[in-house]
């Protein structure tokens, strides 16, 4: 049985980056001390003069990553249907672009570039051929919202099927195997506003049990709730922002998806002291990518900053990739 | 436990920051030599990884109370100046998410010393998105700022 590899992506240093704690050379710094096979950038976010960088700065990178012994792997990129006022973008424009991208990607050195599922099927199926000439692996990303049932989804697999190509694929996030908020769903919330330890029950209940929604209400009403407990329950869980699977959560359509997926987005908000990440459920989730032989790499996507900014970023993905490592062994 | 006043509004933004995004220590007057020609702040990035310009739609600014005319707006970005009717055609200029952007108003005299309220909505569109429908949102920030010498 084969065995994964581990990515970090810059992207879970964005936000400490973006208030300049850290600089871009700090990122290759950290990621070097963090160990791992490989590493992910996002180049709108980070790259100057994006999407057209400098010969001179496409330098830069390959050496900061040859001084801090580095892999470039993953170049992400997006599909930017609302840049035009009043239209998507046409499929000319999905294809010129991402064309582009695969250029810049082969040039900086990465073999995988992730893009979004609004490319679409019959248009990744018309950039094969530069796929294959440049030795890229395109893969959209299915992320939530969207679950692999999700039609375009579907869509995808039968091109997957049809093609049978190492070049295209699928870049599954952990967000679409999303059951729960994590225990960390109340941190920017003060201590003194809400009964902090009666909504953490209600989160377990919320993902442990098939206690109705309703009913999880009234367990806080009951247990001596308030009329803020109660908008912070809704707001943060029974009707959050993010939508939360709860108990609907794919497997198998993740196991469906791995023969065509060389790189999968680990997402995770909060790793705690036991290499636990409640809400999202990475024992059976590993389990499954243990089983089905994958060799390819787990990025290490940190966004706990949305739900506690005084995290430690560093020490959150040390635990993952320890986490990730204790998952796979025990699988 | 006793219920504290807390806004519960504030859960319903999205977790990535998009507001606040007017830069505190910004406002100044904006100094041709001796002239005085107008005032100008500065708009931290509304995005983690950067905007289309294209994407902005609409400003809205009161500074004191009093409305500006949207085409009295003048949005810097890139080293280059447009008007605010204009940014929605701006597709090739990029927002980069640690370069801040320029609100100027051309008023002879600028602004008096000491605090202003500047009221700002900017209103836009997701760069992606997972349907096709990308309707322009507010994102509004108030504050009083100091006049910065």
């Amino acid at each position: 049985m084969g065995n994964m590899k581990h990515s970090i992506t810059y992207y879970g240093f964005g936000q400490k980056w973006r208030d300049r704690i850290y600089s871009f050379e700090d990122l290759f710094k950290i990621a070097g001390r963090l160990g791992g096979d490989g590493i992910e950038l996002v180049p709108v976010q980070m790259v100057p003069n994006y999407p057209n960088p400098s010969d001179a700065w496409v330098d830069y990178f390959k050496q900061l990553c040859a001084d801090n012994n580095l892999n470039p792997v993953c170049y992400s990129v997006y599909i930017d249907n609302g840049m035009h006022y009043g239209r998507v973008l046409t499929e000319a424009e999905r294809i010129a672009w991402t064309i582009n991208d695969m250029e810049f990607a082969k040039r900086m050195g990465f073999s995988i570039v992730r893009s979004q599922h609004s490319l679409m099927p019959e248009t990744l199926e018309k950039l094969m051929p530069y796929c294959e000439a440049l030795g890229i692996h395109l893969a959209p990303e299915l992320h939530g919202p969207h679950v692999p049932s999700t039609p375009v989804w579907q869509e995808y697999l039968e091109l997957f099927e049809r093609k049978g190509s190492a070049y295209i694929g699928v870049v599954p996030d952990f967000s679409s195997f999303n059951a729960a908020p994590p225990t960390t769903y109340l941190n920017t919330i003060p201590d003194d506003v809400c009964d902090k330890a009666l909504l953490l029950r209600a989160r377990d209940l919320y993902e442990d049990t098939d206690m109705p929604e309703a009913e999880i209400a009234d367990y806080v009403r009951k247990n001596g709730g308030t009329e803020t407990d109660l908008a912070i329950l809704d707001a943060k869980l029974l009707n959050a922002r993010q939508h939360f699977l709860r108990h609907s959560v794919d497997f198998e359509g993740l196991a469906r998806l791995l023969k065509w997926t060389k790189y999968m987005h680990g997402k995770f908000y909060y790793v705690d002291e036991n290499l636990e990440s409640k809400g999202i459920p990475y024992p059976k989730l590993i389990k499954i990518v243990k089983e089905a032989g994958y060799t390819g790499f787990i990025a290490s996507e940190y966004e706990g900053s949305h739900y506690d900014p005084t995290l430690s970023d560093e020490d959150q993905i040390a635990r993952h990739i320890q986490m990730l490592e204790k998952l796979w062994n025990e699988a | 436990m006793a219920e504290k006043k807390f806004d519960l509004e504030s859960l319903k933004l999205p977790p990535y920051r998009s507001a606040p995004y007017l830069q505190q220590d910004s406002l100044r007057n904006r100094r041709i030599g001796d002239v005085c020609t107008g005032y100008s702040f500065q708009l931290g990035s509304m995005s983690y990884r950067g905007v289309w310009v294209s994407t902005i739609e609409k400003l809205e600014l009161k500074v004191d109370g009093e409305e500006i005319p949207e085409d009295r707006i003048v949005f810097c970005v890139n080293g280059k100046k447009f008007l605010a009717p204009q940014l929605r055609e701006l597709f090739a200029e990029f927002w980069h998410p640690l370069e801040p952007a320029e609100v100027l108003i051309y008023q002879l005299g600028g602004l008096s010393e000491g605090t202003h309220e500047v009221d700002m909505t900017v209103w836009r569109r997701n760069d992606f998105g997972y349907t096709h429908e990308f309707p322009a949102t507010p994102n509004r920030d108030c504050r009083t700022m100091t006049l910065q010498k």
